[in-house]
């Protein structure tokens, strides 16, 4: 008797593995995208974010046969769009381009008025960061780091300019972590957009700017890098030395990620990361990348939201110090 | 003459019809209401994708150039502006219209438009590069300055009551206000709502306060939108010239101003032709016989239309030279030209020399294109807009404005914006607020503010707050000219009120010794 309804519940077992390996297997099947799909980002088109997506656009259909469309959606430093996020269907076909440390420092510097938090956001794959860079104009009297370091000794109170984007941005943030590492006074000077603040570092209205890698390539016969805070040395300027070179432990760069709203089923999560690793695998998107001054850096599905709470241990303690100077 | 070579390139079969559907396609798009420059060439971007560089380029550059023309016919017909740039077309325009001259109005536009931005790209080909660092002169007090200069135009737009028209500057300039602050990063207005925290986008507020209440009025006016009387509609090309030519320096300062204005970054379309517009309508003497601006003088319509256009060669300077973006239309030819791997930066002439002369040649072909092309259209449209009836034409509108303020950002929270403002809009002008210096002020309380802010850090930070604000020969320049605008009619009115007393001095003492 027992037996028969241990049996009994054994087979039940059994027919119920087997429908949820055919439903599994059914899920699996389904090819994806069979569809196009739709990238939201939180920039206006032309800025860096739009052009970090808008480089996978040409391969995302080769490698799937459907296209990748580019949504812009700009407004309050992309925290508008990051703020809706979760609205998107949770279908695999909604995504939304994450920018780090933004995701990070915003909801603190903002007190509750980013409209998301860092617990609202879920990160399928990393896949490209540009390192910060220190720049001057070409005709400045600041030639190198040296010259950079004794002008701040001439001038420690705060006399030194330095521009950079909005207030609480990753530019801000740099210009805090630097000048505490280095125990140095500067006045930061915040502009509306990348694109500004270059025109103003070119015009002598601010004496040196933290901005991104792409910009050296971008503006690179106007600028000049007096140092990367990257790892390493970056290929494509292979005479710029690094922050730690010089001897300051300072590396900090953007990050690009992929994102799903957070109820995102995981088998959906999986295909997207497996797609986008195949879009970036291509050499010759890699090439036309580095040249223009990003850097490749995959951080998986399995490590993504780990690194992004790794980010949030760096920048949670900044965010405080982010003030504005008026 | 490098330039004549290049011409050649363009008239291949590819490019040359790529032109002629840019043409087309920013012409139509322009001429929709709420559908702006940036709009256009946001929706064509994609399609350039599969295109080779050159053809990519000349496609999008025709596309900016009609579809800054195409911002007219609305103005004109409608009295709703297409684009932001074409707000001071209205003032003109719509009069000349309602009286039967709206062919005429639109024949005027297009010649100057072309000649506008044939002068325009010309200049973006000759003095491109020293014209260039003009812009890197304009730093945060500079800036502070020149959009102080644009607030004063609010006297010359507040026809009737100025202390309304302040009024209207004013929340103008505390609609600009609402969002996260650039230099402090505070939430201003948003009320805790996180779809306020970025701010009211230019295009919700611009179509918000200039078409709805339009829109509103017409519903709420039976006859038909314009006066049945007129029923051929001709080209009066002879006539149209001979207006022209007869304000020939009208023409050419504005044409100056739009090209200098494109040059400034931030500043783009609208700005040069409100500055172009207040800059003729000082200047005008009206014959006798002739209207004065604002009520239908087709001087005002050269003024707006010739610097808007103009201001797409200007534009180029500093977005190909410096890679800087003179304005978001701007932003959407940079984006394209790095997406196709192009340089952008003064080596861009070196390198890429080909494709920017044989891209320069595709403009100045597409601004002469720009006046058979934009007849014939003008014509169609012209036709289209006086036979239809109120019942298809509002909606029609009213649903392009509403895909107008959703495309912009692809947010639902820019049509709820649209509406609200537009709402509050047509209440202000029924209460007698004029909706034209709320634009204004909406358009430069950013830019005066970050100037503002800037400047005063940076002249904190070298103990030099004053020197930082008059440091320059364009900020000097600036006040000078700021002040004289200030004072002038006060100047005027202590001039008259002194004769007067005088004159009522002699008035008593004539009636004291007669007694």
């Amino acid at each position: 008797m027992t037996n028969l309804k241990h049996k009994s519940r054994h087979f039940s077992v059994y027919i119920f593995g087997a429908l949820l390996f055919t439903f599994s297997g059914l899920i699996q099947a389904e090819p994806y995208p069979n569809e196009s799909v739709r990238l939201t980002v939180g920039f206006g088109p032309g800025g860096p974010s739009d052009i970090a997506a808008r480089f996978m656009q040409r391969n995302f259909e080769s490698v799937t046969g459907e296209k990748l469309v580019i949504q812009n959606k700009p407004g309050a430093g992309g925290a508008l769009s990051w703020s809706q996020i979760n609205d998107d269907p949770a279908d695999g076909y909604h995504l939304t381009l994450l920018n780090f440390p933004h995701i990070n420092l915003q909801p603190l510097v903002l007190d509750g008025n980013a409209g998301y938090t860092i617990e609202s956001i879920t990160p399928i794959i990393f896949y490209t960061a540009v390192p910060q860079v220190l720049a001057v104009r070409k005709e400045s009297p600041i030639k190198s780091f040296e010259d950079f370091t004794s002008t701040l000794k001439n001038k420690p109170d705060g006399g030194i300019t330095v521009g950079g984007v909005g207030i609480g941005g990753s530019n801000h943030a740099m210009w805090y972590l630097f000048n505490k590492e280095a125990a140095v006074k500067t006045t930061y000077i915040p502009f509306s957009d990348t694109a500004t603040a270059m025109m103003n570092l070119k015009g002598g209205v601010v004496d040196v700017a933290w901005t991104f890698s792409t910009q050296g390539v971008q503006d690179g016969e106007d600028i000049r890098l007096l140092a990367v805070a990257a790892e390493e040395r970056m290929p494509i300027f292979p005479d710029v030395p690094t922050l730690k070179e010089l001897g300051h432990d300072v590396v900090d760069s953007s990050w690009w990620a992929i994102g799903v709203p957070n109820d995102t089923p995981e088998n959906k999560r999986k295909q997207i990361e497996k797609t986008f690793i195949e879009v970036l695998s291509d050499p010759m998107l890699q090439k036309n990348m580095s040249k223009a001054g990003y850097m490749l850096n995959l951080v998986g599905y399995d490590h993504a939201d780990k690194f992004m709470h790794e980010l949030q241990k760096k920048y949670a303690p900044v965010a405080p110090n982010l003030k504005s100077e008026i | 003459m490098e330039l004549l070579a290049y011409l050649v390139n363009v008239f291949q079969a590819s490019t040359f019809s790529l032109l002629m559907a840019g043409l087309v396609a920013g012409i139509v798009l322009g001429a929709t209401p709420g559908l702006s420059s940036t709009f256009a060439l946001a929706v064509m971007l994609p399609v350039t994708l599969a295109m080779g560089q050159l053809n990519a380029l000349v496609f999008l550059g025709a596309v900016l150039m009609g579809s800054t023309y195409g911002g007219a016919f609305a103005s004109i017909l409608l009295n709703t502006p297409g684009t932001p740039q074409s707000v001071t077309t209205t003032f003109d325009g719509f009069p000349m219209a309602k009286r039967g001259d709206g062919d005429l109005a639109l024949t005027i536009a297009c010649l100057v438009s072309a000649f506008g931005g044939f002068a325009g790209v010309l200049a973006f080909v000759i003095l491109a590069p020293p014209l260039a660092h003009i812009a890197l002169q304009f730093g945060p007090p500079e800036m502070f300055w020149l959009a102080l200069f644009g607030l004063t135009i609010i006297g010359s737009l507040s026809r009737g009551n100025l202390l309304k028209g302040l009024i209207s500057g004013a929340i103008g300039l505390a609609i600009s206000m609402m969002g996260i602050a650039i230099v402090s990063a505070d939430a201003r207005f948003t009320f805790g709502l996180p779809g306020l925290a970025g701010g009211v986008h230019i295009i919700p507020a611009t179509v918000g306060l200039l078409c709805l209440p339009v829109l509103f009025d017409m519903l709420g006016d039976a006859d038909h939108h314009l006066s049945s009387s007129v029923t051929t509609v001709r080209i009066r090309f002879r006539e149209s010239l001979k207006a022209i030519s007869s304000r020939a320096s009208n023409l050419c300062q504005s044409t100056v101003a739009g090209t200098l204005i494109g040059i400034l970054p931030g500043a783009g379309g609208a700005i040069a032709s409100i500055v172009a517009y207040s800059f003729a309508k000082k200047q005008s003497v009206p014959k006798s016989g002739e209207l004065a601006f604002g009520e239908g003088n087709p001087g005002g319509i050269i003024a707006s239309e010739s610097a808007n256009n103009a201001t797409v060669g200007g534009g180029l300077v500093p977005t190909l030279v410096l890679g800087i973006p003179g304005s978001p239309p701007d932003a959407v030819i940079l984006a394209a030209m790095l997406i196709h791997g192009l340089q952008i930066g003064p080596s861009l002439f070196t390198n890429h020399g080909d494709i920017v002369y044989s891209f320069s040649a595709g403009m100045l072909i597409a601004s002469v294109l720009l006046i058979p092309v934009g007849l014939l259209l003008g014509r169609l449209i012209c036709h289209f807009v006086m036979r239809v009836t109120k019942t298809l034409l509002i909606p029609l509108i009213a649903f392009m404005t509403i895909v107008g303020a959703y495309s912009i950002r692809n947010n639902y929270y820019d049509v709820v914006m649209m509406m609200v403002i537009g709402v509050l809009g047509w209440i202000l002008s029924r209460l007698g607020f004029p909706t034209a210096p709320i634009v204004l002020g909406f358009l430069l309380g950013p830019i005066a503010e970050q100037g503002f802010s800037q400047a005063y850090m940076i002249g904190s930070a070298r103990n030099d707050v004053i020197g930082t604000f008059l440091g320059s020969g364009i900020s000097i320049g600036l006040v000078t000219v700021i002040l004289f605008i200030l004072l002038m009619p006060l100047v005027k009115a202590g001039l008259i009120s002194r004769k007067g007393l005088l004159e009522a001095n002699d008035l008593s003492k004539t009636s004291g010794s007669s007694q």
